[in-house]
């Protein structure tokens, strides 16, 4: 089969066997690969009801069919499992090389069930798979641990996807990382991985991804990079190329794009009039870049390596911050402070946490220090006010090692620190959890039905109208009617193209259907636009109907009021706007035939999508 | 009238200017000083309805005219993790 492995792997650590299954053609077409074909397996395998953090849970790293491949943009993989705060499912994906090294070493995707007694890792190399010790690996950080991998291994271009302290203590904003700053890095899946007590996935393979034509392949990545270096977003794609996501820093501070303030305050008003400035990549690269970073086969490289060599905090070597943790360590609590933003960026990584739960856990800690919640006894010390350097990168690292009192509690996220203390939720910004990615609903009105609606909520990379809105300076996108059919088309495109394994920041080369120029040449396939639309929506709702089993309904994943301005804001830009979600969302359930108060598909729905017979036996339809 | 244009994130890079003072005839809309910000760089995208036009804090649509002394931010928006 083109474009596929054709192989699925399944360990068991508690017998600590292995089987390799085969991946069907049907499956993979219907599917397509990353968290398509990992919902389909979840939903299949896992037992309704598993503990998140026990050993039914199944933990999967899953590719899509252009990962491995020459395709550009394909270096992505996904993380799937269920989430140990939604308690539904949960998928995060990451860039970088590991992903296309699984598919060299042999196999779509890795699905680990059960756990181990002591700590483990798992050795991928060109088909064969072992389980190894990994008890002197177990508190070593993300840098350390891959290092020591790569001598005893001794094979220096292996690649691993890792869980570092963070994850080996469970902590419920624990990342997976790979390549030492990627991350896959939402929903928990680190502790998942921790809770296994399995420390790294590495892989090391060889072999090829057959391609169905081999020239037409070459064709069509010769045309991107033509669009690319000559098409009409060409000046916008060499601006990415060189700053990456830090680019947008700034004028998404000014404009109500970032949320400030632990979502109650205005960029320009509170965090003022050169917002975000100094973590504009244009500001922070002149200081500390040293080097470009590009993932596998992508031809924008929009990562650099920083070497933080002096200042307060010397991290010396470490990635450049992407937008989202910028926002959330910046804007989201009033810091101005490039050195710790590097800092707690650092820290989140070689830790393995998700930069962006960290950020606005810490911000919700200091709206109840400010407010009287949190006091010097809880935080053992800190001032923790808005904008306090010192305060932040202390509260990070003491979440990231969990060495306190405080920062254990940390560690358990915002909702789950609210929790432990029975108070301070009042402050949370959170949906069944999560917290809400860096992008505003009340400037992008469709993101408030994508945090609330996708299966995995909070996200700003699932598919809807949030990505478009914010573009919109028009207050026309307010007005949610007609919203439910482009809403419902933009998620099944935004669907294939995580399972196919592409790259979001393809969006800023202005590639348009980058999809339907790579995956024929790679499988073979040319899906009608029906197909096309079906196999988004199947994916989407498998991954609903996985949360339906457990017992998940649509009030579950309640939007929280400020990022919707209940109240709204009384200046800035988005003042006196409220965001109509409930129309939005209303209006998509009717577009995908969902009903509003169960969540449940229609049956005719699931019939019209094919492949969905065990969900519609499951869930009683 | 005078007025000064502030180039936000990726306008900035793009511009290759952070501000820059203009003098516009009275009566100069947005509309009118997109047009004139396209011809003077050609690399900035101002899409029609793509660019954010903010005066005070606040979005300025095309039709809004301008007026002495009025600071100008122009930026694009997109997603990005």
């Amino acid at each position: 089969m083109n474009g596929y492995c054709g192989k699925l792997l399944f360990v068991d650590l508690t017998k600590g066997g292995h089987e390799v299954l085969t991946l069907t053609e049907a499956v993979a077409r219907q599917y397509i690969g990353g968290y398509g074909i990992g919902a389909k397996i979840l939903f299949e395998r896992m037992k309704p009801g598993s503990n998140a953090l026990g050993p039914d849970n199944i933990l999967g790293f899953a590719t899509g069919p252009l990962t491995g491949t020459p395709a550009l943009f394909s270096g992505r993989y996904t993380v799937v499992c269920k989430s140990p705060v939604t308690g539904g499912w949960n998928d995060a994906n990451s860039g970088g090389y590991f992903g296309p090294e699984l598919k060299k070493a042999g196999f779509d995707a890795v699905f680990i069930q059960g756990a181990s007694e002591t700590p483990v890792y798992l050795w991928i190399h060109d088909g064969k798979v072992e389980i190894k010790d990994a008890a002197h690996l177990w508190g070593k950080d993300v840098l350390a641990t891959e290092a020591a991998l790569r001598r005893e291994l001794k094979e220096n271009r292996l690649r691993a996807a890792m869980i570092g302290p963070a994850g080996e203590k469970l902590s419920l904003i624990a990342a997976v990382i790979n390549d030492g700053h990627r991350a896959a890095g939402r929903g928990g899946s680190g502790a998942v991985m921790g809770s296994k007590k399995l420390k790294a996935v590495v892989v090391r393979g060889t072999g090829s991804v057959p391609v169905a034509d081999p020239e037409k392949l070459k064709e069509a990545n010769q045309d991107i990079l033509d669009t690319i270096k000559n098409g009409p977003a060409a000046p916008v794609a060499r601006a990415f190329s060189t700053f990456g996501t830090t680019m947008l820093t700034a004028a998404s501070a000014v404009s109500g794009d970032s949320p400030v303030k632990n979502w109650g305050g205005i960029g320009i008003v509170d965090y003022g009039e050169n917002a975000g400035k100094n973590f504009d990549g244009q500001v922070m690269d002149a200081k500390y870049r040293v080097k470009k970073y590009a993932c596998a086969n992508c031809p924008l490289g929009c990562g650099a390596i920083y070497d933080v060599k002096d200042g307060r905090w010397p991290v010396g070597e470490t990635g450049r911050p992407e937008y989202e943790t910028s926002s959330a360590f910046g804007s989201l609590m009033l810091n101005h402070n490039v050195e710790a933003l590097l800092k707690c960026n650092h820290l989140c990584n070689i830790y393995g946490l998700d930069t962006i739960s960290a950020g606005a856990t810490v911000a919700w800690a200091i709206e109840c220090f400010e407010n009287g919640i949190l006091s010097k006894g809880d935080t053992g010390g800190l001032e923790l006010m808005w904008g306090n350097a010192e305060a932040i990168v202390q509260a990070t690292e003491e979440m990231a090692d969990q060495s306190t009192e405080f920062g254990r509690l940390l560690a358990l996220g915002s909702a789950g620190a609210a929790e432990k203390i029975g108070k301070g939720s009042e402050y949370l910004v959170t949906v069944k959890g999560i917290e809400l990615p860096m992008h505003d609903p009340r400037l992008g009105p469709g993101f408030s039905r994508t945090y609330a609606v996708d299966p995995t909520p909070a996200r700003h990379v699932k598919g809807g109208l949030g990505l478009q809105h914010i573009r919109i300076p028009d207050p026309s996108k307010y007005n949610a009617e007609g919203s439910g059919e482009p809403d419902l088309r933009a998620t099944a495109a935004q669907e294939i193209i995580n399972a196919v394994g592409l790259c979001l920041f393809k969006n800023f080369a202005g590639i348009q259907n980058i999809v339907w120029k790579l995956l024929p040449p790679v499988t073979g396939w040319n899906f009608g636009e029906e197909e096309e639309m079906n196999a988004g929506l199947r994916i989407y709702t498998m991954r609903q109907a996985f949360n339906l089993r457990e017992g998940l309904k649509p009030t579950d994943f309640q939007l929280p009021r400020r990022s919707v301005g209940e109240p709204p804001q009384t200046e800035g830009p988005l003042e006196g706007v409220t965001v109509d979600y409930k129309s939005f969302i209303r209006n998509f359930f009717n577009a995908i035939e969902w009903d509003e108060a169960t969540g449940k598909p229609s049956r005719s729905s699931l019939e019209k999508l094919g492949g969905m017979e065990d969900v519609i036996k499951s869930l009683g339809l | 009238m005078r007025i000064t244009i502030i180039f936000s994130g990726l306008f900035s890079v793009l511009a290759g200017v952070e501000r820059e003072d203009l003098d516009l005839a009275d009566g100069t809309t947005i509309e009118k000083l997109s047009s004139l910000l396209g011809k003077k760089y050609q690399n900035l995208p101002l899409e029609t309805g793509k660019t954010y036009f903010m005066i005070n804090s606040q979005v300025c649509m095309p039709c809004h005219v301008l007026t002495e002394g009025d600071q100008v931010r122009v930026f694009q928006l997109l997603g990005g993790g």
